[in-house]
């Protein structure tokens, strides 16, 4: 019999950076099988240029490796896509199939006109979106989604069963930008279920010690993968996406209408969390030595990523423009000390 | 300034920056569960909380995490005043 209402476990994720990263790190952080798989990866840095989707902006494109396909890699994820057509055939509608998903212990996850989401009123525009969605309740009639439109940040929020409704049915298959990477001219959902009772991946030191290597040296990590996608040849790696974010923020703040986008400089700090929490679980597993002393001076690398993101936020608010050259000294500082920290642990991890 | 004109005067602030909090503030409470703070609108506040003050905060005093309440602003702007 169906239930009443249903909310499956997610908790606040340790990183945020982008939807992919929210979803996963919401659905596993707190895994310990999956923590195996989330530090042998995420170390590689890269970035690229490309045009907002919908504004047709200029952006720098910053992500931990893997990227959006952090999903579908993920051994402790089975992730499926479904077509509108799957879904209107097995459930008749969207409402229907969502409940019947989380009852089965699936999240669903896809994009969403979040305009209609977000605005009572009728608007004449759309913001296509990813939703992360994790529950439902019959009687109040709405489902328990993650997302970042809702406010500055990542947050939880309760939708109306119809705004999902009519969120979901105004997207065609070629404002489904995540879909069609998949399906090109369909349009669809994805469902993801947990499945890390059993552990598949052990911490694998082989390839955090290769990847910190071309981290640290900037290298393609990406030609490892050709087989899936070639087509990145005005991609940044590693070390060097500093002077790239660098250069970024400078021309944004600096152009006529000056921009503020912090994501890229998010990313670098999410990059840098994530990083510190790696050294602690392999510093307490045994795969390095406990050290105090580069923990504290990992922890200024962090703080200094911070600093900087802080910064680009309080120059929105101040316009004090002339404020952006601390940007250099925090981010090179980072860079600098992040350095040094990185090529003693690669030395240890080769030394074992 | 004392530390009652220093919540007194930091509640004002945070009733101008954020309309939306009625009634008494809680000064102990949670910042983000309870007044649902964020990065973005505690840097709101500071900047604000720099003007009216006459203080400064450097760009390594904006974390979030570094403020369970506006009691803990309020403790700062103090230490600034001092």
């Amino acid at each position: 019999m169906a239930e009443d209402k249903k909310k499956l476990p997610v908790s606040y994720p340790m990183i945020t950076s982008w939807q992919w990263h929210a979803t996963l790190f919401s659905i596993l952080s707190d895994d310990e099988n999956a923590k195996k798989w989330i530090f042998s990866n995420y170390i590689q840095l890269r970035c690229y240029d490309i045009q907002e989707i919908f504004t047709g902006d200029d952006m720098l494109l910053a992500d931990m490796m893997p990227g959006s396909s952090s999903l579908k890699l993920c051994p402790y994820l089975v992730f499926s896509l479904l077509t509108k057509e799957q879904i209107e055939s097995y459930c008749g509608n969207i409402i229907d199939f969502i409940i019947k998903t989380i009852d089965l212990g699936g999240y669903v996850y896809g994009v969403f006109d979040e305009a209609k989401i977000l605005c009572d009123a009728e608007v004449d525009y759309k913001f296509p979106h990813e939703l992360f969605i994790y529950g439902y309740d019959r009687d109040k009639e709405v489902f328990y989604t993650g997302d970042f439109t809702f406010k500055d940040h990542y947050s939880h929020k309760t939708i109306p069963f119809s705004d999902i409704e009519r969120g979901y049915e105004v997207i065609s298959a070629q404002e489904d930008h995540m879909f069609k990477d998949d399906y090109k001219g369909k349009r669809g959902l994805y469902v993801i279920i947990k499945n890390s009772e059993t552990p598949v991946y052990e911490m694998d030191i082989e390839l955090v010690k290769t990847t910190l290597r071309e981290y640290l040296n900037s290298e393609d990590t990406k030609d490892h993968f050709r087989m899936l996608r070639n087509r990145f040849d005005d991609t940044v790696f590693g070390i060097k996406v500093y002077d790239k974010v660098l250069a970024q923020i400078d021309k944004q703040i600096h152009a006529e209408e000056p921009d503020f986008d912090i994501r890229a400089l998010h990313v670098m700090y999410d990059h840098k969390v994530l990083m510190l929490e790696r050294l602690k679980y392999m510093m307490n597993n045994g795969f390095l030595k406990f050290n105090q002393e580069t923990l504290d001076a990992y922890q200024i690398v962090v703080d200094n990523m911070l600093a900087a993101r802080n910064l680009l936020i309080r120059i929105s608010i101040t316009n004090d423009i002339e404020a952006g050259v601390r940007f250099k000294t925090y981010l090179e500082t980072a860079k600098e000390k992040e350095v040094s920290i990185l090529f003693h642990v690669l030395a240890e991890l080769e030394a074992r | 300034m004392d530390k009652d004109q220093i919540t007194k005067k930091l509640q004002e602030v945070i009733f101008e920056e954020m309309p939306e909090i009625e009634g008494d503030i809680d000064m102990h409470a949670s910042m983000t569960k309870e007044y649902g703070v964020n990065s973005v609108s505690l840097i709101r506040l500071i900047v604000a909380i720099e003007e009216k003050f006459d203080v400064s905060f450097s760009d390594f005093e904006l974390a979030l995490s570094d403020y369970d309440s506006f009691g803990d602003l309020a403790a700062t702007v103090e230490e600034k005043l001092a």
